[in-house]
């Protein structure tokens, strides 16, 4: 029981150290990027298939995220409006 | 009176292959579209004259009253006046204003083959337009802004010809600007068009696509252009009252890009609308009939990215 205590406490330290610490946060927010840049192009194979965390998503720069935002935002809006469109009407 | 039915006539066992005829699409008898430059009327607005279709209003900031008083069936004279800050152009982000006051005098010549209007402005801008159907078919339209500023005069004028179920157009204005337009009827819902233009004085050419997909309950409008615009709309008509609305404005050359989703309710003494974007922009303007020829309006768009903040209202009589 103490030593899962120690191990809860271990985890808990490093989260805050890596999320709430701003160095490490924007560190490993610019890891991913990277690593995700190098690892989308084409030529790249892991065991044939891509993983999921490498996905186009991560890879976007600010302008994309805009973009894929405002696309989320009116296809959303459009099948929001098909299907509970009614509620609206008085 | 047994013999009134005309003998062979068996009405139980036509009507149902008479609806599905109807059904099917009769190719040689589609509908004929709108116009090119209305593709998007219901979502966007796209001229002051389409204003009342468009679930986007104009919005505006300061005081604005109009008065429209008619002196016959055809010709009737408005009388404007604005008072409040106008926004101008400027590269930093931020946004400049400048308070302006202005009157505005317009004359309305309607009739139903000839339409001219007329505003002239204290600020010396005028404007004119002239629309007049010659034949039921063909159309000329005409417009000019004319301001006392050098370079910030235009004219334009378009001749549209309407076909039994296409629509052409052909546009030329002043700095050498030629433009042309083709929208089709493929279906009973669908339809699909064209558009180039030529800017001699930029010596800029473009063309465009655009798509319509309309039936009694939604509105679909795509449109590309190789000015790097894609416009996409949908109009939800949820009823007689009421409508939805979202569209999406992207330009691949600048990499920017704007979605919006907005409501339209049309009630019995007033009509209301609004409008949120991707941007953290949020609009709305409200019209009230307080009496008969008596309009009340508030307009209100705030801005928090940019911290821009206007609201308007504003009285129309007549």
């Amino acid at each position: 029981m103490a030593d899962t205590v120690i191990s809860l406490d271990k985890l808990k330290a490093f989260w805050n150290s890596q999320v709430h610490d701003e160095e490490n946060w924007a560190h490993n927010m610019n890891g991913r990027f990277l690593v995700s840049a190098f690892l989308v192009p084409s030529d790249f194979h892991c065991h044939g298939i891509r993983p999921p965390e490498f996905s186009a998503i991560l890879a976007c720069s600010g302008n994309e995220q805009k973009l894929l935002r405002a696309a989320g935002l009116f296809a959303g809006s459009i099948l929001l409006m098909r299907n509970y469109g009614d509620l609206m009407a008085i | 009176m047994a013999g009134l039915v005309p003998p062979g006539a068996s009405p139980d066992a036509s009507k149902p292959a008479h609806s599905e005829a109807d059904e099917k699409t009769d190719y040689m008898n589609l509908p004929c579209p709108i116009p090119y430059e209305e593709l998007h009327r219901e979502a966007l607005s796209y001229s002051s004259l389409l204003t009342s279709f468009s679930i986007w209003p104009e919005t505006f900031e300061g005081l604005r009253f109009d008065f429209t008083k008619a002196l016959n069936q055809k010709f009737s004279l408005s009388h404007s006046v604005f008072m409040g800050p106008t926004e101008i152009p400027s590269q930093s982000a931020e946004t400049i204003k400048i308070p302006t006051a202005h009157y505005e005098f317009g004359t309305n010549f309607i009739d139903p083959n000839l339409m001219l209007i007329g505003r002239v402005l204290t600020d010396g801008r005028l404007n004119a337009r002239l629309k007049w159907d010659l034949t039921d078919n063909f159309t000329v339209k005409a417009n000019a802004q004319l301001s006392n500023e050098p370079h910030m005069s235009h004219g334009m004028f378009n001749f549209d010809y309407k076909g039994k179920d296409f629509r052409s157009q052909f546009q030329m204005g002043n700095g050498a600007l030629f433009g042309a337009s083709y929208i089709q009827s493929i279906t009973q819902h669908l339809s699909l068009g064209g558009e180039v233009f030529w800017a001699g004085q930029h010596r800029k050419s473009g063309i465009g696509y655009a798509a319509r997909y309309e039936t009694d309950k939604m509105v679909a409008t795509g449109q590309v252009a190789n000015t790097g615009i894609v416009a996409l709309s949908y109009v939800q008509k949820v009823s007689d009252k009421v409508s939805l609305a979202t569209d999406l404005m992207y330009n691949y050359m600048s990499r920017d890009v704007t979605a919006s989703v907005g409501y339209d309710y049309t009630l019995r003494q007033c009509r209301l609308r609004g409008k949120i974007d991707s941007n953290g922009c949020t609009t709305s303007y409200l019209e009230e009939r307080l009496n008969m020829g008596l309009n009340f309006i508030l307009s209100a768009e705030i801005d928090h990215r940019k911290k821009d903040y206007k609201f308007g209202f504003g009285l129309t009589v007549g």
